[in-house]
């Protein structure tokens, strides 16, 4: 216990130093956290994108005609979908879904109409991702949800339209066309890309099918695979990349050259990826990441080593005076370490807490400016919460490194210090 | 009976330009129970033959027996408990340490001893502060005491593990005479009552006249 206060003690009268050395760790834990969470928040799983580990998004297409053509593009069309992700080994469930969002307008009838965003999405994308169903449920047929015009609100626009939540059986109007709601589903974040929207309309295949042909270049749509689980991505990929080259070969004849570029993407992929014609670098992006783990990580450790020297010069007679008493040299070194775990603790303590204010921040400032994710419709309950941001293992490894790197860097100067002669330390000699 | 023995003792520091003889072929003998004072100019060697005894240091050549314990052969995990059992240090400065109260400054030696119950190590400090008349001083830090309580701490801290050797290097040194003579009447009372070996380094010719026996240093070697 004396241990303790004392501890407590140097702290407070080295304060200068001691403030130093805590606010390098709760600095350092604080941006791993914050840079873990912004660059992971597109590939953790989050629902209702719960298994984006097991995700591939079937999109991209590059075609160059000879010299003079080089199109490349997102979005694929029905036919080139069909040819290269139908079908696949490993796949559990496939969905079409149309490639990008669509602001459009919605009403009530005799109501004044307001934008929101909307998705053309098949049956299967409802087994795919775990949307939380407030009322009603999903459409199970996506030929005749379509020709019913079927619906999914989210709640906020459920809300927007009906002041309630529970509207499943009643009707909109979606371009000033009547639909039907068959269910409402919670809010989801703009930040997830496959399923942020505000209303979610059927899919028809055929209706694609009969506009494109036998096209494969001029899409709009895209195509979500959910892996059977155990199934590698590189597995998928490899099929992938066969039946490309297979398409390959059927369309050099027209002078055509399709070219792969590792489809189909990871979640983690398609947020780093840099264009339709491009590779995805993932290797350069993790290279990138490790620097910046490493300088942000290393930066307190060097902090607290000299802080450690620093505090240590000030106490170099209390270290005789231990010695002379019988502290032997592991004591001193185990006192010193002490005290600069404990450092790492209030240091992480206080990182962890200017993580969760800068979740708060993030969850209430991101979400509320609209503009940034291209939100149409007043976001009303999309903020998440900070569970959904926050993951404790991320915490939990940044100060277990972080932990480690101060012990290793304090571990010096502490051995420096318990080989020190108690006689000329007594006297203060440095 | 003799405590500590020095056979032959030679101590020379050595930097890179220069070599200093601090203490040349010392040979001192001190019985058990004795109170022997050590005395001699600054530079004499003094302060490094108490370092030697209190094996804070150790010889360049020669053997230093204590408790009939050849040191020379102590490692140094040894050495620190062999320290911890048999020795206390009483300073000039008192070297406190500033961030202990006193009741920890004196439990210091006990927390570096295994096998003592927190208990226990509570009330041998509590015996000997009150014996130092400092119970009501406990939750005191050292900034908030006097010269003279400082000393007292430091001979609490020095003798609650029970050493049978004292060394005290010029514990009155920055002591007002009033407060230096209450220092000097508890360090005999050590002797008398408990029968504790001291080895006082000093500068006071009063004060080492009434201690048992007077060594006397010059240049590193004993003269007396």
């Amino acid at each position: 216990m004396n241990y303790f206060r004392q501890i407590i003690y140097e702290m407070k009268h080295q304060r200068m130093m001691t403030w130093v050395a805590i606010s390098g760790t709760a600095l350092s834990i604080f941006l791993v956290m914050a840079f873990f969470i912004v660059d992971n928040l597109s590939s953790v799983d989050i629902a209702p994108e719960s298994s984006r580990s097991r995700i591939l998004l079937g999109a991209g297409i590059h075609i160059k005609e000879g010299d003079q053509y080089d199109s490349s593009g997102m979005d694929i069309t029905l036919s080139f979908a069909e040819k290269i992700y139908t079908g696949l080994d490993g796949i559990e469930e496939i969905s079409i879904v149309r490639g990008d969002k669509a602001a459009e307008q919605l009403s009530t009838a005799g109501n004044e109409p307001f934008v929101a965003d909307g998705r053309k999405v098949d049956a299967n994308y409802w087994k795919i991702f775990d949307f939380k169903f407030i009322d009603g449920k999903p459409f199970d047929d996506s030929k005749r949800a379509s020709s019913e015009r079927s619906v999914v609100l989210s709640r906020s626009a459920a809300r927007r339209l009906f002041n309630e939540d529970k509207v499943a059986g009643r009707d909109i109007e979606l371009r000033m066309i009547p639909y039907h709601v068959v269910g409402v589903v919670e809010d989801v974040s703009p930040l997830l890309d496959h399923t942020y929207g505000h209303f979610f309309t059927a899919l028809d295949v055929d209706q694609y099918r009969n506009v494109e042909k036998d096209e494969l270049w001029g899409g709009s749509l895209s195509v979500i695979l959910k892996m059977k689980e155990g199934v590698d991505a590189s597995y998928i990929k490899k099929q992938v990349k066969s039946r490309y080259d297979r398409l390959a070969a059927e369309i050099k004849k027209q002078n055509k050259e399709l070219i792969y570029h590792q489809q189909p993407f990871t979640t983690e992929e398609l947020s780093h990826s840099f264009g339709s014609n491009n590779d995805p670098d993932m290797a350069s992006h993790h290279r990138s990441q490790w620097i910046i783990y490493t300088i942000l990580l290393l930066l307190p450790a060097i902090n607290l080593s000299s802080m450690t020297r620093s505090r240590l010069r000030h106490r170099v007679s209390e270290i005789g005076v231990r010695r002379a008493f019988g502290a032997k040299k592991v004591d001193i070194i185990g006192q010193l370490l002490g005290e600069n775990l404990l450092i790492t603790c209030i240091g992480g303590l206080i990182g962890f807490i200017l993580c969760l204010f800068f979740l708060y921040l993030a969850s209430h400032l991101f979400f509320e400016m609209s503009g940034i994710f291209e939100t149409s419709l007043e976001v009303l309950n999309v903020r998440p919460d900070l569970s959904m941001l926050f993951r404790w293992q991320n915490f939990l490894i940044a100060f277990v490194v972080c932990f480690i790197l101060n012990i290793v860097s304090a571990t010096v100067p502490a051995w420096q210090a318990s080989r020190r002669n108690p006689a000329e330390a007594i006297s203060g000699v440095h | 009976m003799e405590i500590i023995t020095l056979k032959d003792v030679s101590k020379v520091y050595r930097t890179k330009e220069i070599e200093t003889l601090a203490l040349e072929n010392v040979n001192l003998e001190i019985k058990e129970g004795e109170f022997v004072s050590i005395m001699g100019p600054s530079g004499c060697g003094k302060s490094t033959l108490l370092n030697i005894i209190g094996l804070l240091d150790s010889p360049t050549t020669g053997t230093v027996s204590i408790l009939n314990t050849d040191t020379n052969s102590l490692g140094d995990s040894k050495m620190s408990s062999f320290r911890n059992t048999n020795i206390g240090f009483v300073f000039q400065s008192f070297h406190l340490i500033p961030s202990l109260n006193v009741t920890d400054n004196v439990a210091l030696p006990l927390s570096y001893r295994h096998g003592l119950s927190a208990s226990e190590r509570k009330k041998k400090v509590e015996e000997v502060l009150s014996r130092l008349g400092l119970s009501h001083r406990m939750r005191h830090f050292p900034s908030q005491l006097s010269g003279g309580q400082c000393q007292r701490v430091a001979i609490a801290r020095a003798i609650v593990g029970d050493p049978k050797i004292v060394l005290a290097d010029e514990p009155t040194g920055n002591l007002d005479s009033k407060m230096g003579q209450e220092v000097m009447d508890i360090l005999h009372q050590l002797n008398r009552e408990d029968g504790r070996t001291i080895v006082m380094v000093t500068h006071n010719e009063t004060q080492a006249r009434m201690t048992d026996r007077i060594l006397r240093f010059f240049d590193g070697r004993q003269v007396e």
